[in-house]
């Protein structure tokens, strides 16, 4: 009798404890996502306001921020120049990361592991003194101004990013597969063509469209790169801001949370299906070799 | 002897080694493959066998020896240029590919036309009765249907040779039979060179033209299957190829045709290998099959024993047999004039001495430990009757 009551006891516990788990972790979530998302509405909203200056919620109103926005031509200008280092700047860290994330996924030397470090380590250095950085070298060697210093910097920013992703997704193959269709007759550019590539698809768009938001949008490494007239869209944002403060940057940031939802919308399209804890060991840069 | 259709020399390896750190994994392993023979490989776990395969078709190259492919020095040459083709211990099919394309994959690397791309995937699918499934995805396929679009894969580019690395291990029973006779025609029909891998000793017995017995990385006994049999060449081989009763002895003395065994207490004779001097450390392994019970034609050994365990197997009844120190095991067929024993009863066995091969105890000796039961009784008995 005793140990039934007590079992008895114990369902209900249990069950008790399991119903306030999923309260508390709903309420958790309804509380991050409110943190992340109220902002960026109230940028939203504010960027329909009526009015020149800031007040909330706004008295009236309107979309002629919107008009205005688009009457800039400077921030057309970077916007595009924005767009096309990002893309630049993905494709080489592509281009260097592919072969560098092979080599270190497949690796079983020592070196294996610090060369990874090194490559990873933009990820933790605070970007100003890479700006710095790159500032001085950039203009020993007289190259500041235009596009390259920043397509240059900004691929040394991204390339972590792609080597992380790549890493863990060629990790995760099975290396058979690949002597399969050497045995099969593909030579090592078929193989890497027609078994590695279609494999690890999911992670290279990833990997490229992370890489692409992530140049987007740095500020401090590029800011002594800039000489006005290479001006990237989030540092143009900042100078404006400096000089006005009209609803203008908010119908701009609302843009650009629109740009940045569809990315992001196509990143989890893509990679449902594909184990996302595949990624997290080696972005601690635990799981080393296989 | 078993007839290979042809003598022409196919695959050869002379004196390879393989190492990786401090295991060698091959060593020093030396056969000849004739063109369309079955040969098998055959080995306990980790004894070497994927690795000899991985060195013929060209995933590892030997440290030192070297591997003849048609008569040709392989040295360094890389799979994609040798005509051999593997089925790979874990299948390795193209997990981005459908069924049809796993298969066209070689051809499609060989720029055969579409057409006869389609006609020769379609023939070689019906040969493994995979019809119907040409455009699933390999993640949709049971187990038993991977193992054969594996099959079908190395199969459809006609290799002069073709490796196969335990290709049904993960069939269940029936399949693994059906598979097996359906391997073998395959095999026959197509004319192909098979080096088949395998732990299985019922399988390489049934299959093979030819086996070879490995251990630790070496080659210890290459022969048909019915030689292996009657003439294994060391206790390991005896015992991991059909059922043996190995009894350890040492040789009193050798005469003219037999030669005369004290095994602890025991007497016994055995036919003659040659090799034998009088001291000498010796198994004899006599088959349970040719063990006779109570039998009216008694030659040669006799002894008595008692009857410990008796196991009814359908077509034949085993017996497990005290004699002194050593449990022997017996088959007798079931039916016929055959009487049944009971247990405990006295019995009376015996052999013809030209009916059990005399082995060396030597090096191999002490690493077929696992492989025969009826010495691990032996085993303990005898450190229990010391105690
Ligand atoms: N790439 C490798 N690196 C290090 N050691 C290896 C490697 N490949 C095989 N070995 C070792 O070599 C030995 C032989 O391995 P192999 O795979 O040839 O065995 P096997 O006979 O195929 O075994 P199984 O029946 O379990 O497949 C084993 O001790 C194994 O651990
Ligand atoms: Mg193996």
């Amino acid at each position: 009798m005793n140990t039934i009551r007590r079992e008895r006891y114990l369902e209900s516990y249990e069950e008790r404890s399991e119903i306030f788990r999923t309260a508390l972790l709903r309420a958790t979530l309804a509380f991050g996502t409110g943190f992340i998302l109220l902002p960026l509405m109230i940028v939203a909203i504010y960027s329909f306001s009526e009015v020149a200056y800031g007040i909330f919620p706004p008295p009236g109103f309107s979309t002629k921020w919107y008009a205005h926005l688009f009457a800039q031509a400077t921030f057309r200008g970077a916007f595009f120049r924005s767009v096309g280092i990002g893309i630049s700047a993905t494709t080489i860290a592509l281009l260097v990361g592919f072969p560098t994330s092979l080599a270190l996924a497949r690796t079983r030397l020592a070196a294996g592991n610090f060369l990874r470090a090194f490559i990873l380590s933009p990820i933790v250095i605070p970007k100003i003194v890479l700006g710095v950085g790159w500032f001085i070298f950039f203009a020993r060697i007289s190259l500041i101004g235009g596009w390259i210093p920043l397509i240059l910097a900004h691929t040394v920013i991204v390339l972590p990013f792609v080597v992380a992703i790549l890493t863990a997704n060629l990790s995760g193959l099975d290396p058979t597969i690949e002597e399969a269709a050497q045995d099969l007759g593909a030579g090592f550019v078929k193989v890497l063509w027609y078994v590695i590539l279609p494999q690890i698809k999911s992670g290279v768009i990833i990997s490229a469209l992370l890489a692409f938001i992530v140049s987007f949008d740095q500020v401090e490494s590029s800011i002594f790169l800039v000489r006005g007239e290479n001006n990237t869209l989030p540092i143009e944002m900042f100078l404006y801001m400096e000089k006005w403060q009209d609803p203008t940057i908010a119908a701009l940031s609302t843009l650009l949370i629109g740009f940045a939802a569809v990315i992001t919308c196509a990143t989890v399209a893509i990679s449902r299906g594909i184990d996302l804890s595949n990624l997290l060991p080696t972005l601690g840069g635990k799981k080393s070799t296989r | 002897m078993l007839a290979t259709s042809n003598q022409e020399v196919e695959v050869q390896l002379v004196e390879v080694t393989k190492r990786f750190g401090d295991v060698t994994a091959v060593e020093s392993v030396s056969f000849t493959v004739h063109k369309g023979e079955f040969f098998s490989l055959l080995g306990p776990s980790g004894c070497g066998k994927t690795t000899t395969l991985r060195l013929i078709g060209g995933f590892e190259f030997p440290d030192t020896g070297e591997v003849y492919l048609n008569g040709r020095p392989m040295g360094r040459i890389p799979p994609n240029r040798r005509e051999t083709n593997m089925v790979f211990q874990r299948l390795a099919l193209f997990p981005h590919y459908s069924v049809f394309e796993n298969v066209a994959f070689g051809l499609r690397m060989k720029r055969v036309p579409e057409a006869e791309i389609r006609r020769r995937v379609t023939t070689v699918l019906e040969m493994v009765q995979m019809s119907g499934f040409e455009t699933r995805r390999i993640t949709e396929l049971s187990g038993g249907q991977q193992q054969r679009v594996a099959l079908a894969r190395a199969l459809v580019n006609n290799p002069r040779v073709l490796l196969l690395d335990e290709p049904l291990s993960s069939l269940d029973l029936k399949l693994r039979l059906q598979m097996q006779e359906e391997l073998k025609r395959l095999q026959r029909d197509l004319g192909t060179t098979f080096i088949y891998v395998t732990h299985d000793q019922g399988e390489a017995l049934a299959m093979s033209d030819r086996i070879g017995i490995m251990n630790n990385g070496r080659l210890l006994q290459v022969g048909s299957p019915m030689e292996i049999y009657e003439h294994p060449s060391t206790p390991f081989v005896a015992s991991f190829i059909g059922d043996t009763n190995l009894i350890q002895g040492s040789v009193d003395f050798v005469d003219e045709e037999v030669t005369a065994i004290t095994a602890s207490g025991l007497h016994l004779l055995v036919k003659r290998a040659g090799w034998e001097t009088p001291g000498d450390q010796v198994y004899v392994c006599i088959r349970p099959e040719r063990i006779l019970m109570n039998s009216d034609r008694e030659t040669g050994n006799v002894l008595h024993g008692k009857i410990q365990e008796r196991l009814f197997k359908g077509h034949f009844v085993q017996y497990r047999i005290h004699v002194g120190p050593f449990t022997l095991q017996t088959t007798i067929p079931y039916g016929g004039s055959n009487r049944i024993f009971g247990m405990g009863e006295e019995v009376t066995i015996s052999w013809d001495p030209h009916q059990a091969v005399l082995l060396q105890a030597d090096e191999e000796g002490r690493n077929f430990d696992g492989y025969s039961p009826s010495r691990r009784d032996e085993r303990a008995e005898r450190t229990a009757s010391t105690r």
